[in-house]
């Protein structure tokens, strides 16, 4: 099982998106997995235009307040994820119509495609539990929400 | 439930990299067009397609044959519309993940 704490880059999580619009907030994710030398400055915006072109195939936004924008990148070696919390909301044309306010969003190695989808799958099943999605909502800073990522990760431990 | 049908038919997973969110997607907005219920059981796990966490969790692989079963009023149309997309295999231009 991968843990959330072993893709998440603590370094990068935003427990305060600034930005509002959908493109906005992808660009202000991969940004931050940038300062956090998680990918290379180089490959920032060949790592946006991917996540944005697959957001063209069809939203991540797949409800329940929860986007979990994602590409293929060989800017990394293994799974490497960011999380943003965003306090207004934003419209990311999602499956329910509704706005999103936890956003998940992972870069994996071109190599590895099983890689994201383990990840994705662990995600959701955190992400199902609305009193998962409402402390990570009322997260003020990145400290809170690690310790929300690894408490989930020790429930799955002694599950 | 007076006129009420209730279908249930198996459908393949036919994605390289099995159900995973694109499938999925195509599913869950198809699925909510109709006001039957529509579900997906696999691996003893019951998934509501209406819901993409549901159908995430399901961690269904290439070549998993799912039992699918659909009650509700307009349940031959919806298990139709389910049925075609897995029949033509979420087939999508571009990247498939």
């Amino acid at each position: 099982m991968m843990k959330l704490t072993e893709f998440v880059i603590r370094e990068a999580i935003l427990p305060n998106l600034k930005a509002t619009g959908k493109e906005d907030v992808i660009r202000e994710m991969v940004a931050s997995l940038k300062a956090s030398g998680a990918i290379k400055a180089a490959d920032e915006d060949a790592v946006v235009a991917a996540i944005l072109k697959r957001e063209e195939l069809g939203s991540t936004g797949i409800g329940n307040g929860v986007a979990v924008p994602h590409t293929k990148h060989a800017s990394v070696e293994k799974l490497s994820a960011t999380v943003a919390i965003s306090r207004d909301g934003v419209d990311f044309a999602s499956l329910d119509g509704e706005d999103v306010f936890i956003l998940f969003l992972l870069v994996s190695p071109p190599d590895r495609p099983g890689d994201h989808l383990r990840g994705l799958e662990n995600i959701s099943r955190h992400l199902r539990s609305q009193d998962f999605c409402n402390f990570l909502k009322q997260s003020s800073t990145t400290a809170d929400i690690w310790d929300l990522l690894a408490e989930a990760d020790d429930g799955d431990r002694d599950a | 439930m007076e006129g009420e049908d209730v279908i249930c038919r198996q459908v393949k997973v036919t994605p390289e990299h099995g159900l995973h969110l694109s499938p999925i997607s195509q599913l869950v907005r198809q699925a909510t067009t109709f006001s039957s219920s529509i579900s997906l059981t696999f691996d003893g796990r019951k998934a509501d397609v209406k819901s993409a966490f549901d159908l995430m969790l399901l961690a269904a692989p290439c070549g998993a044959i799912l039992s699918l079963e659909v009650a509700g009023n307009d349940a031959p149309a919806a298990a139709d519309a389910i049925c075609w997309l897995f029949e033509q295999g979420f087939v999508i231009s571009g990247p498939s993940i």
